[in-house]
């Protein structure tokens, strides 16, 4: 048999999201080889456009980071889903395809009459996916929420930040991010049952239990043992924490007295300060955790982040700099490895992006092309591939159709 | 949703060899096992996973919050939260990789299995002879996953990380923490499941190449890379304009008010974001059209954005007069985004997520009924289910022995002897 230079190669994806959980997960379709066709409001597009950042802040639809980012390698068209023609040629374009991905509010889709049984009854076949807040059901089904809401709400928040603070969520809207990755794996088992159930099947991703499904462990800890766990306070044991050194902060992970013993000869603490009893167990330096940033000051503040990781690292202890979005570029380990990838587009030129989330050995990560513009592949999917005239499409454009 | 006893399970005939430990590779088979994959992990009677926590009872009873019921037992390594948290739906074997019986054991496993999944550092498995080269010729559809903190290459590639340490690394907690103080992490090892729900996109994508071509792959997945990759915004304002971003809480570029406020009761919290004019009308309205919104300064986005500090005091009086669960249906209600800030233990008893049948309740053997987080995601007609919770050490040692490779009840017994497997923890 032939190798596929792709891993999903076979499957085409009709792509009905907008902003960043549903895109990053068609991303993941598009970026090991599947056919994506991302489909947008004419004249508008998806939201994501409009986030920037941008090239010099100057407001650009067609160069915000974020989409170009979540965009790569999908082919972009555009169809106004108001229209019965576009119901009409979205439902073509449905029946020709293996999987729908959608993240409007849930009734959305059975409001523009592409609910499940209709596109099941036109292709039974597709496996539709849909990502919502809350999920398609329950009690909070309609419920308004943004990335906070969603992190405070999931247990999340609760536990980030400072015990005497308010809670905190992650950056960069985290939980859209997790939604799109447990998209993509239900999606993964929907194609593979497909080889023996035969048919397409309905999947329902909620945001909200994407937040709690991912700290499983330290919820199931709290819940089955019954104690709180205090904001900040994963463990209670320290040094596993950040401390401030010459130039920014650095994480240091000793739990336990070896661990304990080696980084305070590393970090060539006073042998007397051993014994102090403020210090001799994991438990008496989380109650002293004060007294014991004191006494590593001194070292710590000697010294660089890099130089204490390389100094920590020799002696087999585990240290986390926290890197600035520059330094992360800059890392000699990254650049080895090629992660940034430079990806060229029409209107920013050539930019780094973030490359393969990991290495497939057969059927690698790649960037065939960038982020579409608006309504930039209208000929090539609805003429080409789909056997419409250029007639048609003039006439839709006329008729704001596409 | 079909009924969960009578459907069939995507991943069903799917067998996965797991050597992972702790967090992200074990909960990157627990995700699979929630899919009806058949997941033989495998620990060592000398060097069980280290999520087991410690094995002497004493030592543990110093710190009884970090095991079921809160109490270690006489056995605390088949107690211990965390480990129980990401190891439902496996069967436990133990093999010794020392000994050369238990080797050939493995790679008898490995001639029957479609994953191979392992999160040691990246010189292990090598020195184990296990190496993917030598796992490929024995079959050549195997699928195999290393999933350390740097990944296989690169000046990193020895170096060790848990998720504590390749959070900053990854530029992450550069970005967290509030606007005038430190770096943070999440409270929880974050990249960890974050790795652990990558490692299965990749298996999941290879498993699909590898039922079309019968190959198999190796995947190399670093920990580090795996959690930039949740960043877009961040590495492409860095990428477009050198920007280097700054912490601020939960402020939000344009939203405000964006931020969990204080209710009543001790550690009680409101989220309420509000991103857009009708959501302030929205918001006014539920606050009883409140004096202090009149001034023309809160009238526009941006004008709420530049006064934030001011509002931000405005909206905590408010809110501290009210419960944070009646508060957020009130909200609700009026059309305004906002949400309980949950403590661990009130998620598991949210009503919305009860309803959604999303939260189950487990037997976890004598130390008793637990509530936990089910599967991840609904699916119509092969939806996943939880079968049984974390296993014993060597539980599944002579099943799993028998049932793949038709070792007998007495061969088994041999095998115990000579301490290559078996049910009991062993230093000797």
């Amino acid at each position: 048999m032939d190798t596929p230079r792709t891993a999903l190669e076979d499957l085409v994806v009709v792509d009905l999201t907008h902003y960043v959980a549903g895109p990053f997960c068609t991303k993941m379709f598009a970026d090991f080889g599947a056919s994506v066709i991302k489909v947008e409001k004419p004249g508008q597009g998806d939201g994501a456009r409009e986030l920037g950042p941008f090239p010099g802040d100057a407001f650009d639809p067609e160069a915000s980071g974020l989409f170009l980012n979540l965009n790569t390698n999908k082919l972009g068209v555009t169809l106004n889903l108001k229209t019965d023609e576009g119901r009409r040629i979205l439902l073509d374009l449905a029946r020709s395809a293996d999987i729908l991905v959608e993240n409007f509010r849930p009734g959305v889709m059975d409001g523009l009459g592409l609910g499940w049984d209709t596109l099941h009854a036109a292709n039974p076949k597709l496996i539709m996916t849909s990502i919502s807040n809350f999920g398609q059901t329950g009690p909070y089904r309609d419920y308004k929420a943004t990335d906070l809401i969603l992190y405070g709400m999931g247990g999340l928040s609760g536990i980030t930040g400072a015990r005497d603070r308010e809670p905190l969520k992650g950056p960069q809207a985290q939980s859209q991010y997790q939604a799109g990755l447990f998209a993509f794996m239900a999606t993964l088992c929907a194609v593979l049952a497909r080889g023996f159930i035969g048919e397409g099947q309905r999947i329902d991703v909620a945001m909200l239990e994407s937040v709690a499904s991912i700290i499983l462990p330290t919820l199931l800890r709290a819940v089955a043992s019954g104690t709180k766990q205090q904001r900040g306070e994963l463990v209670k044991t320290i040094p596993c924490n950040f401390f401030r050194c010459k130039d920014g902060f650095i994480y240091l992970y000793a739990p336990g007295e070896v661990l304990w013993g080696n980084l305070a000869a590393a970090l060539e603490i006073d042998p007397s300060a051993m014994e102090d009893p403020r210090f001799s167990t994991g438990k008496a330096r989380f109650e002293n955790a004060d007294a014991l940033a004191k006494l590593l000051e001194p070292s710590l503040m000697s010294a660089d982040r890099e130089t204490l990781f390389n100094k920590l690292k020799e002696m087999g202890l585990i240290a986390g700099p926290a890197l600035t979005m520059d330094e992360v570029f800059a890392m000699e380990h990254l650049q080895e490895r090629n992660f940034f990838v430079e990806v060229k587009h029409p209107r920013t030129g050539t930019l780094k992006y973030p490359g393969p989330p990991f290495r497939m050995t057969e059927t690698p990560w790649q960037i065939r092309s960038p982020a579409p513009l608006l309504g930039q592949h209208n000929r090539q999917v609805f003429v080409d591939k789909m056997g419409f005239t250029d007639d048609d499409l003039a006439k839709w454009t006329r008729e704001g159709i596409v | 949703m079909a009924a969960k006893s009578k459907s069939r399970l995507p991943l069903e005939d799917v067998t996965v060899i797991d050597l992972t430990q702790a967090w992200a590779g074990a909960y990157a088979t627990n995700l699979l096992g929630d899919m009806g994959a058949e997941i033989i992990k495998i620990e060592a009677r000398n060097r069980p996973d280290v999520w087991r926590g410690v094995l002497s009872p004493q030592v543990a009873a110093l710190n009884p919050e970090n095991y079921l019921g809160g109490d270690p037992g006489l056995k605390p390594y088949e107690r211990a939260c965390l480990y129980h948290g990401v190891n439902r739906n496996k069967r436990s074997v133990t093999l010794n990789l020392t000994m050369d019986e238990g080797v050939d054991l493995f790679k008898r496993l490995v001639k029957r299995g479609d994953i191979v999944a392992e999160n040691f550092t990246p010189r292990v498995m090598g020195n184990l002879g296990l190496a993917y080269d030598t796992l490929k010729e024995l079959n050549p559809g195997i699928i195999m996953i290393s999933m350390p903190g740097y990944g296989g290459s690169g000046p990193l590639r020895d170096s060790r990380g848990v998720g504590g340490t390749i959070e900053p690394m990854s530029g992450m907690s550069s970005l967290m923490g509030y606007a005038d103080g430190p770096a943070i992490n999440h409270g929880t090892m974050y990249p960890d499941p974050v790795a652990g729900m990558m490692a299965v996109c990749a298996v999941l994508m290879a498993l699909h190449h590898q039922r079309r071509t019968g190959r198999g792959q190796y995947i190399d997945l670093s920990q580090h890379e795996t959690t930039i990759s949740m960043l877009t915004s961040a590495l492409m304002d860095y990428s477009m304009n050198g920007r280097v971003g700054k912490r601020a809480g939960n402020r939000h570029a344009f939203m405000a008010p964006h931020q969990n406020y204080p209710c009543q009761g001790e550690d009680a919290w409101i989220a309420i974001a509000v991103s857009s004019d009708q959501e302030w009308q929205n918001l006014m309205r539920a606050m009883g059209d409140p004096a202090w919104a009149k001034d023309e300064k809160f009238r526009t986005a941006p004008g709420r954005k530049k006064n934030e500090d001011e509002l931000d005091g405005h909206m905590s009086a408010w809110t501290k007069q009210h419960d944070k669960h009646k508060l957020m249906k009130q909200l609700q209600d009026a059309g305004v985004a906002a949400g309980v800030v949950n403590a661990l233990g009130e998620v598991v008893e949210d009503p919305h997520l009860q309803a959604r049948g999303f939260i189950e309740t487990l037997d976890y053997f004598e130390a008793g009924r637990f509530k936990t987080p089910g599967v991840a995601w609904k699916m119509s007609a092969t939806p996943g289910r939880i079968w049984r919770t974390a296993p014993t050490l060597g539980q599944d040692s002579a099943y799993i022995l028998g049932k793949h490779l038709g070792i007998t009840a007495e061969e088994y017994q041999a095998l115990v002897q000579k301490k290559v497997t078996g049910e009991e923890l062993d230093f000797d």
